[in-house]
């Protein structure tokens, strides 16, 4: 029963949150924990973030640890940087994924690799907070997905939870991290009714008391045992209502998030696939040398035999985002592609 | 006395509607005066909805209904 706390202003009931709403709350309650956390970027004191990431923080925080900054994303993820080494925890943030192009050298060969070239002398404690993906007709520049162009490169942890739970557990688990995290959330999942009303099942049950989510560790969204969809981020939400359908037609699908795609959880991986022998995965990144080839790759190297079919992956075309509408819906892992690859697994046999 | 959730005037702007997005607690939680306890987006802005009062927080609007300036959204019963 909820019983009222006027003493606190708080409430006993249980609270069901948006993503961004969530995720916003880690921020705010390691900030506090904090004094040398900062966060900067662009939009983020005056206006609280393009996708409302920073909504209140300059007013709690002030504007020297919630700094406003020009659009130049090679010095601010440099400031950033350098702040990381020198004892401060910064969080930078990026609306856009695709804006990371200009700031390769400082994130790559600098956040990335200076606690390996110092030989430990100097950690690099920062969390980028990204958003990313498409479906907004925003053209190749401001839609993509790119985990693994930030993947390829040792020495950066990546997740990208797919409800409001994992958004809060997983940003305070970057955020008490001593190594470079890059905490990424799809538009479409934030909760922002201008980017699309909020998809029922990434609101979820949020306490009010901090907690983490480990990295590294997948997550079975629904259990099934003809096959396994593997999804992270939107695809998850595709992957289920795809299980869903299956399920009207006698097919059990087996929905994983992978929530880490570094580390990515590679024993969940094959424990999924060895139990139910059939494997799709579905990624908004692109097709070739991504997500979905690393999580065949699990597959190939560990014991392809437990595959009863030919594995099937659902991802971006290796092409530049179209602004056509229909031409980037078709382009989209939707739930229409993931049942056409469910079904073509479930008639395939192996070869 | 119970007490209706609406839309205060000055956050509307110059619009004429919106849109319910979500609400935090339950129909039926018990919530205290001035905790956040909903959304509605106005134009592309979001907007916090306040609990007026403290009591039992009854639902009177779904998410994504197109609300107009003087909806009642909800309201807060005695508990």
């Amino acid at each position: 029963m909820a019983h009222s706390n006027a003493d606190t202003g708080s409430s006993s009931a249980e609270r069901t949150l948006t993503m961004a709403r969530a995720g916003r709350e880690a921020v705010f309650s390691e900030m506090r924990r904090n004094p040398n956390m900062f966060l900067i970027g662009e939009d983020i004191a005056k206006l609280g973030g393009v996708f409302g990431t920073a909504v209140g923080m300059a007013d709690e925080f002030g504007i020297e640890r919630v700094i406003d900054t020009p659009i130049s994303e090679t010095g601010f993820v440099g400031i950033a940087t350098g702040a990381a080494m020198a004892g401060m925890r910064p969080i930078v943030e990026i609306a856009f994924v695709d804006f990371i192009g200009v700031c390769f050298n400082q994130i790559f060969n600098f956040a990335a690799k200076t606690h390996y070239m110092s030989g430990g002398q100097y950690k690099v404690p920062m969390t980028f907070m990204i958003g990313y993906g498409g479906g907004y007709n925003d053209a190749a520049q401001h839609s993509q997905t790119l985990f693994a162009t930030l993947a390829h490169v040792p020495g950066i942890r990546i997740v990208t939870p797919a409800d409001a739970y994992d958004a809060k557990g997983l940003m305070h688990t970057c955020l008490r991290d001593d190594n470079v995290t890059v905490w990424m959330v799809h538009k479409r999942l934030w909760g922002l009714g201008w980017l699309g009303f909020p998809l029922p099942k990434a609101l979820s049950r949020v306490p009010e008391a901090d907690y983490t989510v480990p990295l590294g560790q997948s997550r079975v969204w629904r259990e099934g045992t003809d096959l396994t969809l593997v999804g992270l981020g939107l695809t998850v939400h595709n992957s289920l209502q795809a299980a869903e359908q299956l399920a009207s037609q006698g097919i059990s699908a087996e929905v994983l998030d992978l929530r880490s795609v570094v580390p990515l959880d590679r024993d969940g991986i094959f424990r999924s696939v060895a139990k139910t022998g059939r494997l799709v995965v579905a990624d908004e990144d692109y097709l070739s040398f991504g997500v979905t080839s690393e999580v065949l790759a699990v597959v190939a190297e560990r014991d392809p035999s437990v595959l009863k079919a030919a594995a099937v992956r659902v991802a971006y075309p290796d092409v530049p985002v179209p602004f056509s509408r229909p031409m980037e819906e078709a382009c989209l892992p939707s739930v229409e592609r993931i049942l056409a690859a469910a079904r073509s697994v479930m008639n395939g046999s192996k070869r | 006395m119970s007490v209706d959730i609406v839309v205060p005037e000055e956050l509307w702007g110059d619009s004429l509607e919106g849109v319910m997005l979500t609400w935090i607690y339950q129909d039926g939680a018990t919530v205290q005066k001035d905790q956040v306890i909903g959304e509605l987006m106005v134009e592309k802005a979001q907007l916090e909805l306040h609990a007026p009062a403290t009591g039992r927080l009854r639902i009177l609007t779904a998410p994504e209904t197109v609300v107009g300036r003087s909806h009642v959204l909800g309201r807060i019963e005695p508990t």
